[in-house]
């Protein structure tokens, strides 16, 4: 967590927190749609909206979990069916997406099976490192429910990819 | 954190990371910048095209209404409005995703909402909890509907008119929110106006403090009375983001003030009515106590005990772990091993149950079989879980311990 005071100290400018944190909440959005252009437009739709209100966003104890909070939503919601931020995105995409490796396609494959609740708070846990208590926050979920989907998650995700394993 | 560091899930969840990197192409910030100008530039333009709509409008309809062809009276009584999308100035925030336009209309004896964000205002000293120790009472020089310190930031998020004194002229209503880190307090203020284009405070309305967790909305009443509507949001940014909270679970009620001549006043008590979708759901157990059979297995039973200590009937589901080879004995309605949560050495048995009126008590007993001693791999237990859309926020007694013996 960064407070106000260290934020400002540090000189919590745009382009830094920008260049910190629009990878791993892309991958956070990948591995929930595993569809990465998709993820790329909502996370950067997020970061337009923060820097449309920096000052507060910036100031705020934990501005990444206010835009991951806003990329989740979005990703959730409506709006990735208007994509007014794809033909922005499109435009500026200079590289084509490589094909992905066999063990990427595994988690993600694997992760499509689970209920999006179930998804949505794996993710959050091991690759946003959050608390059972900042998920909760997050999601809107009571702490027991998120530590039960937790736990559903991770045992049906783990037979997953033996399964998976299995069958290579 | 991730505390799991043995956790193989941990590796696979590395690795994806790794991978998915090199494929992750950001735009960068300066292209961030270039379209958020963008966007800015062509919000002017249509915010323009709108408030000349939005002026001509009501000429129009004064003359159609009135026959006046100056349009409306300046004498009219105050009628209540709510915060429009109209008329010009910069964007204000009032929660995440959410921006609006200050009006610069009001009705007679009130203030325009585009002079209330820019004005100072002297607030009512905030609630003695979390966020009064930062936030301040003022005069707060507002501008654009908000201000921020070093580590406090406050805004004004809905106005509303009403003639709470039947002089006819409306006074002015406002939300006001304070926040502190990610602490967030809100309360509703009267105002009117003073000499010199200043404000003067009348005085609180409303305020977020105990068991009113959050303010969502303000209006105005039938016979000059003002209504704030309240909500027992669960989550920290409360009715300053209300997409982040299932509405469902959300139970709001309007209140209704009228001024007394010295203070504002509630009519009527706060009904707290019930979340038809929420309620207390308690779990308890006996342990699985499972001795040798003739047949070499092991057999024994356990049995859950929910309790509703709420008043709100909802379904619900109780999942129980037991290792991976078990067998359940004649199961009960609705109770079955659920051949999705195998992994890890343990399964779950699920048990998928009615809706439990408030109050009441439901058992079930599972029997188990189990074809050897197993070595717990796990630490077994239970818990409880509303169906999908319904809710227990009390989660503290959601899960008990289970203790599994085998007994020769």
């Amino acid at each position: 967590m960064v407070d106000v005071r260290q934020a400002r100290e540090v000189g919590l400018d745009f382009d830094g927190f920008y260049a910190a944190h629009f990878q791993p909440l892309t991958i956070q959005l990948y591995a929930y749609t595993g569809d990465l252009p998709s993820a790329q437009d909502v996370v950067q739709e997020a970061f337009c909206r923060a820097l449309t209100r920096w000052k507060r966003v910036s100031a705020l104890d934990d501005p990444q979990a206010w835009v991951r909070r806003v990329a989740w939503n979005l990703a959730t919601s409506q709006w990735r069916r208007a994509r007014t931020a794809a033909a922005f995105l499109r435009k500026h995409r200079v590289e084509n997406v490589p094909a992905p490796g066999p063990d990427r396609v595994a988690l993600a494959g694997a992760l499509a099976t689970l209920p999006a609740q179930h998804r949505r708070v794996l993710i959050l846990h091991y690759l946003a490192d959050q608390s059972v208590r900042e998920i909760a926050d997050q999601v809107g979920a009571p702490e027991g429910t998120v530590k039960a989907w937790l736990h559903r998650g991770r045992a049906a995700l783990a037979a997953r990819l033996a399964e998976e394993e299995d069958e290579s | 954190m991730t505390n799991l560091d043995h956790d193989p899930l941990t590796a696979a969840f590395d690795e994806f990371r790794g991978q998915a990197a090199a494929l992750v192409k950001p735009a960068g910030a300066d292209r961030t910048r270039q379209e958020v100008r963008t966007r800015k530039r062509n919000r002017n333009v249509t915010l323009a095209t709108l408030s000349a709509l939005v002026v001509a409008i009501p000429l129009t309809a004064g003359v159609l209404l009135t026959g006046d062809p100056r349009g409306s009276s300046p004498d009219s009584k105050p009628v209540v409005r709510k915060p429009s999308a109209s008329a010009s100035g910069e964007p204000y925030f009032v929660g995440p995703g959410e921006t609006t336009h200050p009006s610069r209309t009001a009705p007679a004896g009130g203030i325009t909402e585009a002079a209330l964000y820019s004005a100072a205002l002297d607030l009512p000293a905030w609630p003695a909890e979390t966020s009064s120790a930062k936030c301040g009472t003022g005069p707060i020089p507002f501008h654009n509907g908000d201000w921020q310190t070093d580590d406090v930031a406050y805004w004004i998020a809905g106005v509303a008119y009403a003639d709470v004194d039947g002089d006819g002229r409306a006074e002015t209503f406002a939300r006001i929110f304070c926040m502190y880190q990610n602490d967030i307090a809100s309360q509703v203020v009267a105002f009117a106006p003073a000499d010199g284009d200043r404000v003067r405070t009348i005085g609180p309305v409303l305020a977020q403090t105990g068991k009113l967790m959050s303010i969502c909305g303000l209006r105005a009443g039938p016979n000059g009375a003002v209504q704030v509507e309240i909500a027992d949001f669960p989550v920290p940014w409360r009715c300053a983001d209300p997409s982040s909270a299932n509405q469902r679970y959300v139970t709001r009620q309007w209140l209704t003030f009228t001024w007394s001549g010295s203070a504002f006043v509630q009519q009527g008590t706060t009904a707290h009515p019930t979340n038809a979708y929420a309620t207390d759901l308690e779990l308890t157990s006996t342990a699985l106590v499972l001795t040798k059979q003739p047949n070499g297995h092991y057999g024994g039973s356990m049995t859950l005990t929910v309790h509703n200590t709420g008043a709100s009937a909802i379904p619900y589901k109780t999942e129980t772990v037991i290792s991976y080879g078990m067998r359940l004995v004649g199961p009960p309605h609705g109770c079955a091993l659920d051949p999705s949560t195998a992994g890890g050495g343990m399964i779950d048995v699920v048990c998928t149950a009615a809706k439990l009126s408030g109050g009441a008590t439901r058992k079930v007993t599972l029997k188990i079989d189990s074809p050897r001693r197993y070595q717990l791999t796990y630490v077994p237990d239970t818990n409880v879980i509303p169906l999908d859309g319904y809710n227990d926020p009390n989660d503290t007694n959601d899960r008990a311990p289970l203790a599994i013996q085998f007994r020769d």
